[in-house]
């Protein structure tokens, strides 16, 4: 996987805030989604594009990814965000409602414009498409596939359960049909797949609840609303340490099991095969991210030589 | 440019400023801050730079700082002039 | 007049073009009008099956002039079944020839697609019946504004 990059938490930080946006550099998140969006009220949407571009335009030695919430690009709103906040060089732009694979493909048209008028490299401002309504969720799989510039599919509950007319519960089984559809599209394209917020900043318990459930799904990243909800997440999506030994043990397994010329070997009553080192390897690779093993798995020691 | 209305942009939060603007023949700036003593001169420096770079020579121009750094004075200010200059 | 361009042409010799198993659609077809000295054709019809197809769509929202981040580009193993083949051969710069297509083809399942064709291969068999037109002043430029080969007609050429 090219460059395995980490992206397990991804905090909104509201647009107009000066307070907010210069507390960005000592985030410890991966991710801040800088929001244009629903986080400004409308009379203040031209000050808050400002606002965001003088800050990134200070911000010059980050240690984060910086995303962009645009306004919707049927909106007056959308194209002056753009044309503002993209020569002050964020990472990528996170596009609300996005319900079409051509509502992505025309911000990815765009994009390339402001790149050839910014003359920087083609390609270089990423998407993070918003799946928040029924037909976004439908769409998921020709979204996933509209665009090279789309890293990771976001599925967003709190426009999703307004547009089926139903209320978020703490379980969250209303969502669990658009959680996977969303996943599928993203696994299925080889991209990432960021979960939700979690509305309640007061309730830890049922953030790591939903967390967990999002991880055992397939969802590698989560989107926050407060900088208290980053440790709860990064402790969720980290590798348990006995899952770190169980992984190495499992690679350690596979390669005598192919001295020995065979595929499929039993640890500790368990069978061990290619599906079961994959996974073993997905592991390691976010352990060494997470700087829990020191030597990062290669190709052989997954696959074995041909 | 010339401020041809009255306009503001900004917040009363902390690390923000306002910034009020009306049309006047001659140019008078007045700065309110918390740290007034510290950064007075700072905020006045800034302020008469975005006034340069955006040729407004006339107006009254009022700033209630409550601790902004300069991308916030920047951008309050563009702003300000943007909605004082429009139509 | 601005925004409309044309001139009349009558009907030249009519071909029936038969192009062989893992030929190249486009290559052949150039080189049949180099053999019989046809400067201008457009394609009646054509039918057959093909493969390893490379063609293009234009993205939603883009803007002249076509470039390549604003085409998707499709190749298509197939093979497929060729439905149809769209367009005219016109000398291009400096006299050499030079086609443009659209294509359309269905897959197993009914589905059609099809555009802008670059490139195609014969499957089984490729039947083309196609029209020689005499006409004079009309060309195939790069045109700036559109950023992609297009007709130039001067009225006034005899």
């Amino acid at each position: 996987m090219a460059g395995f990059k980490l992206r397990r938490s991804l905090l909104y930080v509201p647009g107009n805030m000066p307070s907010m946006l210069q507390n960005i550099p000592i985030f410890n998140c991966d991710s801040v989604i800088i929001d244009l969006e629903d986080a400004v009220p409308l009379s203040e949407k031209d000050a808050a594009r400002h606002l965001v571009r003088h800050f990134l335009l200070n911000y010059t030695d980050r240690n984060k990814e910086l995303l962009v919430r645009i306004n919707p690009l049927d909106t007056k709103w959308g194209y002056e965000d753009l044309k503002v906040v993209l020569p002050a060089m964020p990472d990528g732009i996170r596009l609300p409602k996005a319900d079409t694979p051509e509502i992505v493909e025309r911000l990815d048209t765009l994009l390339t414009e402001f790149e050839e008028e910014l003359e920087v490299e083609i390609g270089r401002f990423g998407i993070l498409p918003s799946l928040e309504s029924a037909l976004g969720v439908i769409n998921a799989v020709g979204i996933a596939n509209s665009s090279e510039r789309i890293f990771a599919l976001a599925f967003g509950a709190e426009d999703y359960t307004a547009s089926m007319e139903i209320e978020r519960s703490r379980g969250g089984e209303e969502l669990f049909n658009a959680r996977t559809r969303v996943l599928w599209a993203a696994k299925a394209k080889g991209i990432q797949a960021v979960d939700t917020i979690f509305a309640d900043v007061s309730d830890m318990e049922g953030l790591r609840n939903e967390t967990e459930l999002a991880k055992r799904l397939g969802y590698t990243g989560k989107c926050l609303v407060n900088p208290r909800q980053i440790e709860v997440v990064h402790d969720v999506f980290a590798p348990k340490q006995h899952e770190v030994e169980y992984a190495l043990q499992v690679i350690e397994a596979i390669q005598r099991a192919r001295q020995l010329g065979t595929g499929v070997i039993a640890l500790g009553g368990k069978m061990v095969d290619a599906p079961v080192v994959k996974r073993a390897a997905r592991v390691l690779r976010t352990a060494y991210a997470h700087g829990m093993v020191d030597t990062l798995i290669d190709e052989e020691a997954i696959h074995g030589a041909q | 440019m010339k401020i041809v209305k009255k306009a503001q942009a900004g917040t009363m939060q902390s690390s923000d400023l306002m910034v009020f603007l009306e049309p006047a023949e001659t140019l008078n700036v007045t700065i309110e801050s918390t740290v007034l003593k510290q950064f007075g001169a700072l905020i006045r420096a800034k302020v008469d730079e975005m006034l340069q770079k955006h040729g407004i020579d006339a107006g009254e121009v009022r700033i209630t700082d409550r601790g902004a750094l300069d991308y916030a004075i920047e951008a309050r200010l563009e702003t300000a002039i943007m909605r004082g200059t429009e139509g | 007049m601005e925004g409309l361009w044309y001139k009349e042409c009558s009907n030249g010799r009519r071909f029936i073009i038969k192009i062989t198993p893992g030929e190249s659609l486009t290559t052949r077809l150039l080189q049949f009008a180099h053999l019989t000295d046809v400067r201008y054709a457009m394609i009646v019809s054509a039918l057959g099956s093909v493969k390893n197809v490379r063609l293009r769509g234009i993205k939603t929202g883009a803007k002249l002039p076509i470039t390549p981040p604003r085409v998707t580009i499709h190749d298509i193993e197939g093979p497929c079944e060729l439905l149809g083949l769209q367009g005219n051969i016109v000398p291009g710069e400096d006299d050499l020839l030079d086609c443009h297509f659209h294509i359309m083809m269905s897959k197993s399942s009914g589905e059609v697609v099809g555009g802008h064709l670059y490139e195609a291969e014969v499957f089984a068999t490729c039947e083309i019946i196609l029209t020689e037109l005499d006409v004079s002043g009309v060309e195939r430029h790069v045109s700036k504004v559109g950023g992609i080969p297009t007709i130039y007609i001067d009225e006034e050429a005899p």
